[in-house]
């Protein structure tokens, strides 16, 4: 790939309005040579009216639609336009900008197709709730097991892709938990993945889009979706 | 086992069976599959494990066994019903927008389709 890759920095968003403007600001700042596409989700408070204040392209669903539909219409806008790497950076401001390059090198050098920003590699800050803690190994276990690739942060949104991935995932991606049922679909279909350590911050502001019911939803959706998964046949995307 | 048990079994199994095929071809989303099967296998427990059934029997007071899978069936169907005209109401109201938001393009795109052509 040569060393002007088109690369499309997606922020999904949901009432993101205390935390938008920074997130877009650092991307700037830390990412300077990347395209930034906010993807606001049905919000009901002023985020893409700053985000659209601020000069940066604004893609609205009228209605909430979740955050894997929210990543999903950002890769669809990314094939479209020909981008060579999209990089997802979430609008809570728990994705440190500053990682976007490196997590976009393994791609750019060819070596990956997904490029996952994971929170437990070489002891990297984890701050979760013990459950989720559990779910999150859990799965990411099983990816390992499935993918064959260690893969130690499943459920990390943190995540560059290459001109392969987005084509695949803008056709389908999972929308309520696109973790590792999206990776597990990623490497049936030969995708190559590789993590790379990154810090999460703690959210500056707002409400998480987490609550009780997703937490005990999530293991029991995501466990049937992998093994439905399982039973369909593997096959090489181009 | 009553013959109606085991033809609830049966009948159960087989739901399951269709539900997953449903899923596989992408025309049922996780969550109604995941509630079927849910269902089914809720079935086939009762149907073939008798003493789970006897005891909600004598706790309800049912006469027949079968009766009570057929009750708690159609108390489910009603419950289901309401569920889903929730989700169409919710779905209109949706469609609603959506029509709407489109409009506004469609509107936009021509205005800007006039000035350009002056």
């Amino acid at each position: 790939m040569n060393k002007k890759a088109k690369v499309l920095v997606i922020i999904p968003a949901y009432n993101e309005e205390t935390n938008i403007a920074s997130i877009i600001n650092e991307v700037r700042e830390k990412a300077s040579q990347a395209d930034i596409l906010v993807v606001d989700d049905g919000s009901k408070d002023k985020t893409a009216e700053i985000a659209r204040h601020l000069d940066v392209r604004v893609v609205s669903h009228p209605f909430n639609l979740g955050i894997g539909g929210a990543v999903q219409t950002g890769l669809m806008i990314a094939k479209k336009w020909g981008y060579d790497i999209a990089v997802q950076v979430d609008g809570d401001g728990q994705h440190d900008p500053a990682f976007v390059y490196t997590l976009i090198k393994p791609i750019a050098e060819e070596k990956a197709d997904i490029s996952i920003g994971s929170r437990y590699l070489n002891n990297a800050n984890v701050n979760i709730s013990l459950m989720r803690h559990i779910g999150v190994r859990f799965f990411s276990w099983l990816t390992t097991k499935i993918s064959g690739r260690q893969i130690t942060d499943c459920s990390s949104g943190f995540r560059a892709l290459s001109k392969r991935a987005i084509g695949l995932f803008a056709y389908e991606y999972p929308v309520d938990f696109p973790d590792a049922e999206a990776l597990i679909f990623a490497s049936r279909a030969g995708l190559k993945l590789v993590e790379i350590p990154v810090k999460f911050r703690g959210r500056n502001g707002g409400k998480s889009s987490l609550h009780l019911w997703r937490f005990l939803w999530y293991p029991i959706k995501e466990g049937f979706s992998v093994v439905m998964l399982l039973t369909k046949r593997q096959g090489k995307y181009e | 086992m009553s013959r109606a048990l085991e033809l609830a079994a049966i009948a159960s199994v087989v739901i399951a069976v269709w539900v997953l095929y449903l899923f596989r071809k992408k025309r049922l989303k996780e969550d109604h599959a995941i509630l079927w099967i849910f269902v089914s296998l809720s079935i086939v427990i009762l149907s073939t494990w008798g003493d789970v059934l006897s005891t909600i029997n004598r706790l309800v007071g049912a006469e027949n066994p079968a009766d009570l899978i057929q009750a708690a069936f159609i108390a489910f169907l009603l419950l289901i019903c309401i569920y889903y005209s929730v989700r169409i109401s919710e779905l209109t109201e949706q469609n609603r927008k959506l029509s709407q938001e489109i409009g506004m393009l469609k509107s936009q795109i021509d205005d800007g389709k006039m000035e350009r052509d002056g």
